[in-house]
């Protein structure tokens, strides 16, 4: 699915350089579930920014499904996602202008997909959520829960082949947190290849393998395949 | 897909109501005074172009040159050019000779004086098209005429006037032979009677045929289509080696020009123009400043714009993330530009419909009959709000893609240098207005007050009576009948006659005189003017040697008064050495005249021109004149009162017009005065704008600096210092405002007074006043949300953050 080779990512500013991502590398399989952990400032936002095709590696490869992506320019990249990728955060960020049913929508309109396919996917994908008598809600008037479920709806509605989540857990509590991990091992168990960035190790023990890094540098790989099976 | 962009945009714009509501009224406050502007640029520039192919009509000028220098440059022209137009200038289609008149008109009781009367012949009407409304025009015959709608209904009420007689002037009859539609306002042709010329020669004033000598008359064509100004141009200039031979002999040369009838309405400096009173240059002003003011709106709209874009960041991103292009984020951008415009344009559109006739009576602005091709108005619009929404969607999607939203780096801030740049400009043009505003008062101020070298307070100027038009030496008689009564009245001190009186433009302006025993030919340089015994008392001008007129007519026979300025441009080193002294009127066997008396030089017109030299002859007035009477008493109704009496016992037929000296001449500052009220409704609206994009500015600062207001204040600041902290950027940006103002407005203003043969200084506090007002209006704009923003309780702020 996805395959990087001595990524380094570097910022630079007027006076300091920093070093966010030391010479990573990484293969991830299709159908996989990986977890990166590691702590603040260690890189993991930085390499799943590059992975989900949002920046640039400052030197390195990235394949995806065999394509080399890592210097792709502005507008490639964007189609490059379409489609292709999905994205879960922390803070749901949805849309607030936007009620459920137009958030979860919106990938498909970028795609150019007809309004009659767009509302019989989104209707299904938020049946599938649980969500769909909050179709005609706004953001603000749903729970944390209800909030990152329409999030998760959102980023597999086109049927992305894989879905970066960042910390998809760290702004809900147990029985929420919970919910969206089972979400995200069934999708996962569907085919979809899941990479989550999470501070917690349960979230983590629903993954395949957890990649530990530490001062941009992955300093270990954990395979939790048996403990899981 | 569009739905969706729309929905969103118009949620987002609920949701920010404030911002919505101030982009709203900042773009419709500067929408509505472009309309304004627009309105009022497509009447200036539709003048006569209801008239059918009016591109193809125009009016022949002529001037005039001796040994190099101009002695005519005028738009009347001699009667044998018309039959040499009709005969041999293949192109012209039609042509018309024309003569205006100020006229007394009556029907029975009922009579109007100073009627614009044009004489016209039977080409009129294959030249400018009329809309006859009864009857139809029949310039062939003589005392045949027709009359517009409302002077129909003044003078005949509900009746028809076709076939009834009115009487011009002295009483002569004239048929009307029909009716038609009023003109609209923005024509130069400012006549409402249009009578045959065939009366003149009827009444054996002109002969058949005219001659090629004096240039008295109006000559107008239409040209074939096809045919260029140029070609015509070239053949009637082949008339003056042709028929104008004799000019020679006097060492002069002539030259026919041909001026557009749209253009005839904007004053070119010719003499004798008639309906010509806009001056082109301040109509590219007029378009400067609403430009200007549709610039200032924009400005606003578009750092609101960018700085809601700003607090949006993280909703662009998301969009990002989920597959936006550029393409997709300027799209949105672009539709919400386009909402708030519509809604804009809606209400700029409705406000200018409401307001427009109270603008025009504001401005003294004859709008209300006026030809106005509102697709002009409407395409001008669209071109404006077209290139305003899609450049302030370019740029703030320029400004969305710059924040790092699209690079993946966490600068969301933006540069703000450029916004801060563009409220500096708001507040520049603000200063510059302001000041523009004290520096036009100023100057209207100076000019009202500047000592005119004569008086004009309580000087009532009566229209002279027309019944007497062909009285010949008679109306001299009754006038000084009259005069004797007057006189007799302890309400009245002086009197007198004149062709023209001050504030009026003397009706010769290019008259030529030579001093032979000096050999001194100042040129055609010279004004002159009709005057008489009563006219330095009743002016109180000052004699500075030999005598005035006698007050027996035939006393003053060839014998003349000049100002000190003729003095000086005839060569005498003071105002005695002139007097006794023959100088010479050039021109065919014209007399040698007298300098009897030589007055003080005094503002026949306004500053705008420089003291010029005058001549009096003691002709009585014809076509009519005007009698000034000065008054004695500071009660100006019952002197009012007592010369209508007597008045009215001398001439019963003619109507009792009058006016007063001062107000007439301050009436040659009504441009000024105009364009002073236009100054302080643009200073209005310039800082109203300006004041709401502050203000959006302001809230998005203080969005922006929520969290560092909080722990300033958890630290100890006071209120005023927190007030300071946020007040300190606006105080600088008025003040960068204010360096940048004062150079462009004293530039600006320089050249503006640069208009005026005199004018007023532009003083150090103009600039002071135009600082503090814009500094005062700003921090009053800031100072309410600042404090608000201040008094807020930290720990609320600290604990959303």
């Amino acid at each position: 699915m996805l395959k990087i080779n001595e990524l380094k990512k570097v910022f630079r500013t007027e006076e300091i350089e920093t070093m966010a991502l030391g010479g990573v590398s990484l293969h991830v399989t299709e159908g996989e579930f990986i977890a990166i952990m590691g702590p603040s400032g260690c890189g993991k936002s930085t390499l799943l920014n590059i992975l989900g095709l949002l920046d640039n590696p400052t030197s390195g490869k990235y394949f995806l499904n065999g394509i080399e992506v890592g210097h792709l320019k502005e507008k490639q990249r964007t189609d490059m996602r379409k489609g292709n990728i999905g994205f879960i955060f922390q803070s749901f960020n949805l849309i607030e202008e936007m009620n459920v049913f137009e958030n979860v929508e919106l990938p498909l309109v970028y795609m150019k997909v007809k309004a009659s396919e767009r509302k019989k996917r989104v209707e299904e994908t938020l049946r599938r959520m649980n969500i769909s008598h909050r179709a005609t809600h706004f953001p603000n008037q749903l729970s944390g829960g209800q909030q990152q479920r329409v999030a998760i709806a959102r980023a597999v509605v086109a049927n992305p082949k894989m879905i970066l989540a960042d910390e998809p857990t760290g702004n809900l509590d147990s029985k929420n947190g919970k919910d969206v991990m089972d979400l995200l091992s069934e999708l996962n168990r569907e085919g979809t290849t899941i990479v989550m960035v999470t501070h917690s190790q349960h979230d983590a023990s629903f993954s395949h393998r957890v990649i530990n890094l530490f001062d941009g540098q992955i300093i270990g790989i954990e395979k939790k395949i048996g403990i899981l099976a | 897909m569009l739905r969706i962009y729309f929905i969103t945009a118009f949620r987002s714009l609920k949701k920010n109501k404030s911002v919505s509501l101030i982009n709203i009224m900042g773009l419709t406050i500067g929408l509505t005074a472009f309309l304004f502007i627009l309105h009022y640029l497509v009447y200036e520039t539709s003048y006569d172009r209801f008239f059918e192919g009016s591109e193809r009509v125009y009016r022949v000028n002529m001037s005039m040159t001796k040994d190099g220098a101009s002695t005519y440059e005028g738009t009347q022209t001699p009667r044998q050019l018309y039959f040499a137009l009709k005969r041999e200038i293949p192109g012209v289609e039609a042509n018309t000779l024309t003569y205006l008149e100020r006229c007394l008109i009556r029907n029975g009781v009922i009579g109007y004086s100073d009627q614009n009367v044009l004489w016209v012949d039977e080409g009129f009407e294959k030249v400018f098209q009329l809309t006859m409304l009864q009857g139809k025009a029949d310039f062939k015959k003589p005392l045949t005429g027709v009359l517009s709608a409302s002077k129909a209904k003044a003078l005949f009420g509900n009746e028809s006037p076709v076939g009834k007689i009115i009487k011009v002037n002295e009483g002569m009859p004239v048929e009307v032979t029909g009716v038609f539609a009023d003109l609209p306002s923005n024509t130069h042709l400012d006549a409402e009677y249009f009578i045959s010329i065939k009366t003149f020669v009827h009444f054996g004033w002109i002969g058949e045929q005219g001659n090629w000598n004096s240039p008295d008359w109006w000559n107008y064509i239409r040209l074939k289509p096809g045919v260029s100004k140029v070609e015509a141009e070239a053949g009637i200039n082949e008339f003056v080696d042709r028929y104008m031979a004799f000019l020679k002999k006097e060492g002069k040369t002539a030259h026919f020009h041909l001026q557009q009838l749209p253009d005839l309405h904007f004053i070119s400096g010719l003499e004798n123009e008639f309906g010509a009173g806009t001056n082109p240059k301040s109509l590219v002003n007029l378009l400067i400043v609403g430009l200007l003011t549709l610039l200032i709106a924009w400005i606003n709209f578009v750092n609101l714009s960018t700085a809601q874009s700003v607090k949006r960041s993280h909703e662009i991103m998301i969009r990002k993330l989920i597959g936006a292009s550029r393409f997709h984020i300027w799209l949105q951008s672009l539709i919400e530009s386009l909402i708030i415009s519509v809604l804009s344009v809606a209400l700029a559109y409705m406000l200018y419909q409401v307001l427009l006739m109270p603008f025009a009576q504001f401005f003294s602005l004859p709008l209300e009959h006026a030809y106005i091709p509102s697709g002009k108005i409407v395409f001008f619009l669209a071109i404006a709000c077209l290139t305003g929404i899609v450049f302030s969607s370019i740029y703030t999607s320029l400004s969305i893609f710059r924040m790092g939203v699209f690079t993946g780096r966490k600068d969301v801030k933006g540069k703000s240098g450029f916004k801060k740049g563009l409220v500096i400009a708001q507040l520049v043009i603000s200063i510059i207005f302001i000041s523009g505003t004290i520096i036009v008062f100023k100057q209207i101020r100076f000019m009202q007050n500047y000592p005119l070298g004569m008086k004009i307070d309580n000087v009532i100027i009566l229209s002279g009576p027309a019944s007497t038009n062909t009285q010949g030496e008679g109306r001299r008689t009754k006038f000084l009948s009259f005069r004797n009564e007057v006189l007799s009245d302890p309400h009245f001190i002086a009197a007198t006659a004149t062709m023209n009186v001050p504030g009026d433009e003397p009706r010769w302006r290019s008259s030529e005189f030579v001093r032979p025993d000096a050999g001194i030919q100042p040129g055609a340089v010279f004004c002159s003017n009709n005057a008489d015994d009563g006219f330095i008392n009743t002016y109180s001008l000052k004699l500075l040697a030999g005598q005035n007129f006698s007050v027996t007519p035939a006393n003053n026979t060839n014998k003349i008064l000049i100002n000190k300025s003729s003095a000086r441009k005839l060569g005498f080193a003071n105002a005695q050495d002139a007097i006794g002294k023959q100088i010479v009127p050039t021109g065919n066997n014209r007399k040698p005249v007298e300098i009897i008396g030589v007055v003080a030089d005094f503002h026949n017109e306004g500053l705008h021109k420089p003291v010029y030299p005058m001549v009096w002859n003691n002709d009585h007035p014809f076509e009519f004149g005007f009698y000034s009477i000065r008054v004695n008493n500071q009660n100006m109704q019952e002197a009012v009162a007592q010369l209508q009496k007597i008045y009215k016992r001398h001439f019963p037929e003619d109507p009792f017009n009058y006016f007063f000296a001062d107000e007439l001449f301050n009436r040659q500052y009504f441009s000024e005065v105009r364009f002073g009220k236009f100054y302080i409704l643009l200073t209005i609206l310039s800082l109203s704008i300006a004041c709401l994009g502050l203000y959006g500015l302001l809230l998005h600062f203080i969005n922006q600096k929520r969290k560092e207001i909080g722990i300033r204040k958890v630290n100890g600041a006071q209120v005023s210092e927190v007030m300071l902290f946020i007040n300190r950027d606006f105080l600088r940006w008025t003040a960068i405002a204010f360096v940048i103002a004062c150079p462009l407005a004293y530039w600006a203003m320089d050249k503006w007074l640069s208009n005026f043969a005199y004018h007023t200084e532009i003083s150090w506090w103009i600039f002071v006043v135009a600082g503090l007002v814009t500094l005062f209006i700003t921090m009053l704009t800031v100072s309410w949300q600042s404090y608000k923003a201040s008094v807020r309780n930290p720990a609320e702020v600290l604990k959303c953050e």
